[in-house]
């Protein structure tokens, strides 16, 4: 229920905060004010609605609220004055408080006082409301209740659908992270490869074993020398061929991991002893005699052609086509 | 410099006895191939061994065993949480009659000292032991005894219990030359086993050598032709488990927390050319050094919190490194 008020009595406006409106029309000017309940609940919220007609050419003192009316009545809100401008040049200016009381019983609401065009001696007055306050009704013959449970919030499927592909999003953007980052550090962790040659490994082999024959190094006694890069190319060569990591690898777990590939057994003997005395030459000062280093040089470059790569067939991992 | 055929000849000549201690070893211990060949290296290469095995895999055999074909003191010693370091190395007691104070030996004084389960002791026990082990000497009150030679400590640790036990810190676990896995026999050992224990009488070893016999060989094991090849090797070895990104394996750098230490390269070097003693050759060859790298590199590499929780051992961590690292 709204009721309306008109008043003209004039009332002493000390510390409120000025709002001024001019105007040339000489109108009457009224103020209204109307609440829209007088009876309420605890805590219950309820609108208090101030109007001011201010004719033409005359100004108002618009009264300044704080955060309470009186000491049991709260100001929860006070909107902006709206002013409407009339077809005569007269204006309307119009605030809605918010109020509310977390007290009980009767109360009243003060009368608001507006000065016109300064005149504090006489200003006009808002009539007093009377409010009451109660308190929610208690049945004191039932059971103490318990405390009402939650409110069940009815679903949004739009904002769960929204929600939801966000998190999928989100977590689409961590596992691609996650893998991206797994595989740029197992790139980043992966051993240096050695570089694959372009040309067949038999044919890189027989070059420099012949590049070998031709430094003479066993005959200007550097036997160990020669056992070296003997045992280096033909090491490299098996890498290659066979895909064996031979030059990480000692004689014997050569020669075992040879047996697998298929390498014929009287191959591979031969190639066993021509290692075992170069690991002598290498590692025991043991000087070979120039019979054994010939017959090493042969073994090597024997053992390179007779397991030589078919033409057009990849040579790492291959067996031996020797067979 | 001697001649490597002499050296040859003479490690041929020498290390004739290996085979004949292992024979004898063989007939009271079944299996454990490993383990007498590790006992051999780190005898004739004057390092202490740390073995890890759960119990019953013979370990206290094998050492009493070694001591008995070598005709050699032995004393077992059983770490427990109220040992003191007096209990190790001796004490002085007061003689009434004479009124004078005399040193009573504790059982370090012999030759072969097992010190089960050493993690079971405090910090101070353990390390009156190690200091006993570098040393090789001992102090009581105010005299200092040389230990009996040849002296060879084997610790043992028991994997499987963690509680009320203290530990070796990594310094001094560092002091132990060779660190042995050992495992369960296999099927038909373990028949082997169960028939010589409930056969009655159980095999006994013969004494066949001296204390003497080892020092000389020892001498010899020391003439073992090392060519700067191998020695390269091991340090690129070492190195690789130091430094892994620079030897082309940047993969374990997140997972080992240190490497070995120099003390890392000089068992890696002295083991190889015992191994070498053992197969009964006169120079070290790069599979002797593979041969016994896991034992010696295995407790000295430190892994991360990462490897841990990878479950990456510091075993594959060395057949990573011993797979990149190049054999000359």
């Amino acid at each position: 229920m709204m009721r309306f008020k008109v008043q003209g009595s004039k009332f002493k406006v000390a510390a409120l905060g000025v709002l001024l409106l001019y105007s040339v029309s000489a109108s009457a000017q009224s103020i209204r004010s109307a609440i829209d309940s007088t009876q309420l609940l605890i805590g219950d919220q309820f609108h208090l609605d101030l109007w001011a007609d201010i004719p033409a050419g005359s100004m108002v003192a618009w009264p300044q609220f704080k955060d309470t009316l009186i000491k049991t009545i709260e100001v929860v809100e006070a909107t902006v004055p709206d002013t409407v401008r009339k077809e005569n040049g007269d204006y309307t200016v119009h605030q809605r408080l918010v109020l509310t009381s977390f007290d009980t019983g009767f109360m009243v609401i003060p009368p608001v006082a507006f000065v016109f065009d300064r005149d504090t001696a006489n200003p006009l007055l808002t009539d007093p409301e009377l409010i009451l306050v109660t308190e929610i009704p208690v049945d004191l013959e039932q059971d103490i209740m318990d405390i009402k449970g939650p409110m069940d919030v009815p679903i949004n499927w739009r904002k769960y659908l929204l929600y939801g592909l966000i998190a999928l999003v989100v977590i689409g953007l961590l596992v691609g992270g996650f893998l991206y980052w797994q595989k740029h550090r197992k790139q980043r962790d992966a051993p240096a490869a050695r570089p694959v040659p372009t040309r067949p490994a038999h044919e890189i082999a027989l070059e420099k074993l012949e590049a070998l024959r031709l430094k003479k190094l066993w005959q200007s006694d550097r036997a160990k020398e020669y056992y070296i890069e003997l045992s280096d190319i033909v090491r490299e060569y098996i890498e290659f061929r066979f895909g064996i990591m031979a030059l990480e690898q000692t004689t014997d777990e050569t020669v075992r991991s040879l047996q697998i590939t298929g390498v014929d057994t009287e191959l591979l003997k031969t190639l066993s002893g021509m290692m075992q005395l170069a690991d002598l030459a290498k590692f025991a000062k043991y000087r070979p005699m120039s019979d054994e280093n010939e017959k090493s040089m042969d073994v090597a470059r024997g053992f390179v052609e007779n397991t030589r790569a078919i033409e057009g067939k990849p040579d790492s991992g291959n067996k031996s086509d020797s067979n | 410099m001697t001649d490597i055929k002499q050296i040859n000849e003479m490690i041929e000549r020498e290390s004739s006895f290996v085979q004949l201690l292992t024979m004898e070893m063989e007939k009271v211990i079944v299996g454990q191939h490993h383990m007498v060949d590790s006992l051999l290296i780190g005898l004739l290469s004057k390092g202490h061994i740390l073995l890890e095995g759960v119990p019953g895999l013979a370990k206290t055999l094998a050492i009493n065993t070694l001591a008995s074909c070598i005709n050699a003191g032995f004393s077992r010693i059983q770490f427990t949480p109220d040992l003191l370091p007096a209990d190790l190395v001796g004490t002085m007691i007061y003689n009434q009659k004479t009124g004078d104070f005399v040193v009573r030996k504790g059982p370090l004084f012999s030759n072969f000292i097992l010190a089960d389960e050493i993690n079971r002791a405090p910090a101070k026990v353990q390390s009156a032991l190690l200091e006993a082990m570098q040393e090789k000497q001992v102090t009581i009150g105010d005299q200092t005894f040389k230990l009996q030679e040849p002296f060879l400590v084997m610790a043992t640790q028991n994997p499987v219990e963690q509680e009320g036990t203290y530990p070796l810190p990594e310094a001094q676990v560092d002091r132990f030359m060779l660190k042995v896995v050992i495992s369960y026999p296999k099927k038909d050992e373990e028949t082997k086993i169960i028939r010589q224990n409930l056969g009655g009488t159980f095999p006994t070893a013969n004494a066949i050598m001296s204390p003497a016999d080892i020092i000389r060989a020892r001498e010899v094991v020391q003439q073992v032709y090392m060519d700067e090849k191998i020695e390269k090797y091991i340090v690129d070895i070492v190195f690789a488990s130091r430094y892994p990104a620079d030897s082309g394996l940047a993969k374990l750098k997140d997972l080992i927390s240190f490497g070995g230490s120099p003390r890392a390269s000089i068992s890696l070097a002295k083991a190889a050319k015992a191994y070498a003693f053992i197969k009964r050759r006169g120079y070290v060859i790069p599979e002797d050094v593979r041969a016994v790298c896991n034992d010696v590199l295995r407790h000295r590499i430190g892994l991360t919190y990462e490897a841990e929780a990878e479950n990456v051992t510091s075993e594959e961590i060395i057949a990573d490194i011993l797979n990149t690292v190049e054999v000359p």
